[in-house]
C-alpha cells in the first residue's frame, strides 16, 4: 500500500493502525460486531456476545476456522434507542436480543 | 416553554429523504431567501435570533458565523461535525436518515452566510445506511441545481470515536490521524473555517423563512433552543 501511495509503511501503519474500521489482520467473509458499550451493556449485549460464542464457536476477536465470519466487540455505533446493536456486514440490527443469534449465524453460514 | 417541532417536522405526512417531497413541504425556500439576502444580513438575522450551538458549549450560532474572515482574501470552509460517537448520543443519526435535505439546506445557508464554496460533512464511517441516504440526497440536489457554486462533499470517518473532536476532524478530513491539536490558534481565526454541528445547522432551514423572533420561547427567560431528545435503551419508567 505505500508503494502505491509513494509513502512510507510507516506513516500508512500509523494511519491504518489508528482508525477502527481499517483492518490489519485478514478477515473472514462476513463481520459480525457487537456494542457492549453502556446502553448496549445494560440490556444484556454480555448475553448476545456469549450465544454468539456459542454458536460461532469462537471469541471475539477471532473468525471461524472456516474463515466465514469474523467476529468482535465495538465501542458505541450510536444505536442507543434500540440497543442491545449488532452490526452485521456494515449493517445495524438493532435491537438483537441473544435469542436472535442461532438464526442470525444460520443466516450467514447459509450464504456460504 | 411552548414547542415546535423542528428539526423532524412534517415526516408524519411525508417521506423527506425524498426531494420532491422535501420541496413539496416547503423545502429549500429559506435557501432561496437566503441567497436573495447578502451574507452580513443573514449572519445579523442569525445574530437576532439568538440560536445557539447544540454542541454542548451552546456557543451563539450568529457570532460563530460572524467571526469567519468573509473578505475574501482567503477561501472559507464549512465542516459538519456528523461523527456522532459519543456513548448515549445517537440523536443526530435521525437527522441524516430521515430529513437529510433539512441538513443540506442548512449548510447552503450558512455557506452563504460565510461566503464559502465549499462543504464538507464529515459523518462516522459506521453510519454507512445514514451516508447512503445523504450521499443520495446531496446527489439529487446537485442534480436539480440547488448547490449553485457551492460543492457539498460527504465524507465518511474510518472509525474513530476522537474524530468528534473539532481539531481531530479536521485532521482527518486532511486524511491524518485525528489527534486533537493544542489551541490555541482557534480555528475560525486561524483557517477561515466555520465548523457546525448538524443538529444547529440543520436547525436553521425551517426557521430562517420566518421571523428571526418566531422561535422564542414566550417566557423570555431562556433562549431559543432546540432539543433532540432520546431515550437510550429501554427505561423502567416508560417500558
Amino acid at each position: 500500500v505505500a508503494d502505491a501511495l509513494d509513502l512510507t509503511p510507516a506513516y500508512c501503519k500509523a494511519i491504518a493502525s489508528f482508525y477502527d474500521m481499517y483492518r490489519l489482520a485478514p478477515m473472514g467473509r462476513h463481520s459480525v460486531e457487537v456494542c457492549t458499550n453502556l446502553a448496549c451493556a445494560l440490556v444484556g449485549a454480555q448475553r448476545v456476545v456469549e450465544a454468539l460464542e456459542r454458536e460461532l464457536g469462537v471469541g471475539p476477536g477471532e473468525t471461524t476456522e472456516d474463515g466465514e465470519v469474523t467476529f468482535r466487540t465495538i465501542e458505541c455505533a450510536g444505536g442507543c434507542g434500540y440497543a442491545p446493536v449488532v452490526v452485521v456486514d456494515q449493517r445495524y440490527r438493532e435491537p438483537t436480543r441473544p435469542e436472535d443469534v442461532p438464526a442470525l449465524v444460520k443466516e450467514l453460514r447459509a450464504e456460504a | 416553554v411552548p414547542r415546535h417541532e423542528l428539526l423532524l417536522a412534517g415526516l408524519a405526512e411525508r417521506d423527506l429523504a425524498r426531494l420532491d417531497e422535501y420541496r413539496a413541504a416547503g423545502g429549500y425556500a429559506a435557501l432561496e431567501k437566503a441567497r436573495a439576502m447578502e451574507p452580513d444580513d443573514i449572519i445579523e438575522e442569525l445574530v437576532a435570533s439568538t440560536l445557539r450551538g447544540r454542541g454542548g458549549a451552546g456557543f451563539p450560532t450568529g457570532r460563530k458565523a460572524s467571526l469567519v474572515d468573509r473578505s475574501g482574501a482567503r477561501p472559507t470552509y464549512l465542516v459538519v461535525n456528523a461523527d456522532e460517537s459519543e456513548p448515549g448520543a445517537f440523536k443526530d443519526r435521525e437527522i441524516m436518515r430521515r430529513v437529510p435535505h433539512r441538513l443540506i439546506e442548512g449548510c447552503l445557508i450558512t455557506a452563504r452566510a460565510i461566503v464559502s464554496k465549499h462543504v464538507f460533512i464529515y459523518i462516522r464511517g459506521e453510519y454507512l445506511t445514514e451516508y447512503e441516504v445523504l450521499q443520495r440526497a446531496v446527489d439529487d440536489a446537485r442534480a436539480a441545481g440547488l448547490f449553485g457554486d457551492v460543492d457539498v462533499v460527504v465524507h465518511r470517518g474510518a472509525g474513530a470515536y476522537i474524530c468528534g473532536e473539532e481539531t481531530a476532524l479536521l485532521d482527518s478530513l486532511e486524511g491524518k490521524r485525528g489527534q486533537p491539536r493544542p489551541r490555541p490558534p482557534f480555528l475560525r481565526s486561524r483557517a477561515s473555517t466555520c465548523r457546525r454541528r448538524r443538529s444547529t445547522t440543520c436547525r436553521r432551514s425551517p426557521r430562517s423563512p420566518r421571523s428571526s423572533r418566531w422561535a422564542r420561547p414566550s417566557s423570555r427567560r431562556s433562549a431559543p433552543t432546540t432539543r433532540r431528545g432520546r431515550r437510550s435503551s429501554r427505561c423502567p419508567a416508560t417500558s
